[in-house]
């Protein structure tokens, strides 16, 4: 096995950074519809203003 | 390196936190772990050229979806010639011709099973296998289980515990049982004015510490093996609609191999374990236990008709028998480190690195 840094480094901070992303996704799927919905309208609207760069 | 794949579900139960991450603490040399839930670079692994890879079954489940399938076979493609490969697979059950077609493509060297011995041939064919076997728990203890101290029986508030998930009717009678055996510990408790912490369907889960802790809170707690009733080779019954699968009067796949009783695939569950760790006394459906516990020894076992779950139940309340027998399953199977994660992963490496 290699003995070098950056990559398994690179890969720890990969992986917590992956756990964040579950502990967030673990709350929007138990989170109730209403909500789930806003954040959907919410991502979309972020997408738009992107596309038509007024952000 | 240790594969394993997780998304959108957090906490984890503590045992399959453990079972992947009990390897950075156990194993005799720097570990990596690359979760294959997320898009990742291929390269990634062939550049870190791992000595050892250690396919988890949360990995091994990756076969359901063609997704999940092409990124464990991206992963494993860029393993090193050199590395030896070890897969652990815990739902052999389901999409067995898609796991063992999975085994032999990604040349595994080591597979690590929960499958009683006598059914090894059966469920992988001598001649269609270029691994080894090995026996293979569950789950096992940890270190920081392996320490918890625990009180006396008879100074904790409850009388029984239990939870059970929602159980299809795909698991067959070792569904039924898992649900029944909870239903009736909760009628023995109030029966006799006990105070009973029981939940079955999937109603007031507990994962990560917070199960621990009403172990240990827990005079006693009832159980079944972990199993199915029904091998699905082709994994028709994931592409079949499972809600349906839940329902009375559902009959399984044409392809299901469905198993006679007492013919059925089992196994020591890991909250076995626990309550051993926490010396709670257990009562359970009468059983092999992967050979781990002993009936009359480690737990009071009670028929499968729990024609006799009661009775059972009431020895419980004897605190100085009660209390003889988990001290004794303590003793015997935590403090001793047989059944430790330090144990066994010593041991795999061993025999794959050898």
């Amino acid at each position: 096995m290699r003995r070098g840094w950056g990559l398994p480094l690179f890969l720890r901070l990969r992986d917590w950074s992956a756990w964040a992303v579950i502990i967030v996704e673990s709350h929007l799927l138990a989170a109730p519809p209403p909500v789930k919905r806003a954040l959907r309208d919410l991502s979309r609207l972020l997408r738009l203003k992107r596309w038509i760069r007024i952000d | 390196m240790v594969l394993y794949n997780w998304r959108g579900q957090w906490p984890m139960r503590r045992w399959e936190h453990q079972r992947i991450f009990a390897w950075k603490t156990c194993f005799p040399g720097p570990v990596t772990f690359l979760n294959i839930g997320f898009p990742f670079n291929p390269t990634w692994v062939s550049q870190l050229d791992p000595d050892l890879v250690m396919v988890d079954a949360t990995a091994l489940a990756a076969r359901y979806t063609p997704i999940g399938l092409g990124g464990l076979r991206r992963a494993m493609d860029a393993v090193p010639a050199r590395a030896r490969r070890v897969a652990a697979p815990l739902d052999e059950f389901l999409g067995l011709q898609a796991l063992r077609a999975l085994l032999v493509e990604t040349r595994i060297d080591l597979l690590l099973t929960a499958l009683e011995p006598v059914l090894w041939d059966e469920v992988y064919p001598v001649d269609q296998r270029s691994y080894v076997l090995r026996r293979f728990l569950t789950a096992y203890v940890d270190d920081r289980l392996m320490r918890r101290s625990s009180s006396d029986l008879a100074g904790r508030p409850i009388s029984v515990s239990y939870r059970a998930w929602e159980t299809p009717a795909w698991l067959g009678e070792m569904g039924r049982l898992k649900r029944e055996v909870g239903l009736r510990a909760e009628a023995w408790a109030q029966a006799g004015g006990h105070r009973a912490d029981v939940a079955v369907d999937g109603q007031r889960r507990l994962a990560g510490e917070a199960w621990i802790r009403l172990l240990g809170a827990s005079r006693a707690v009832v159980g079944v093996e972990g199993g199915s009733s029904i091998v699905d080779p082709k994994g028709d019954l994931l592409t079949s609609d499972l809600a349906s699968a839940g329902s009375e009067g559902w009959t399984p796949p044409s392809s299901a191999i469905v198993l006679p009783r007492g013919g059925e695939i089992r196994a020591m569950s890991p909250r076995h374990l626990e309550a051993v760790a926490t010396r709670t006394f257990q009562v359970l459906v009468e059983g092999d236990y992967s050979g781990v516990l002993e009936a009359g020894v480690h737990y009071q076992p009670v028929r499968r008709d729990l024609s006799d779950i009661d009775a059972a139940l009431d020895r419980s309340q004897d605190p100085q028998r009660a209390q003889a027998m988990v001290d004794r399953a303590h003793a015997e199977i935590v403090a001793s480190g047989r059944y430790s994660w330090r144990t066994v992963v010593g041991d795999i490496t061993r025999q794959v690195l050898a």
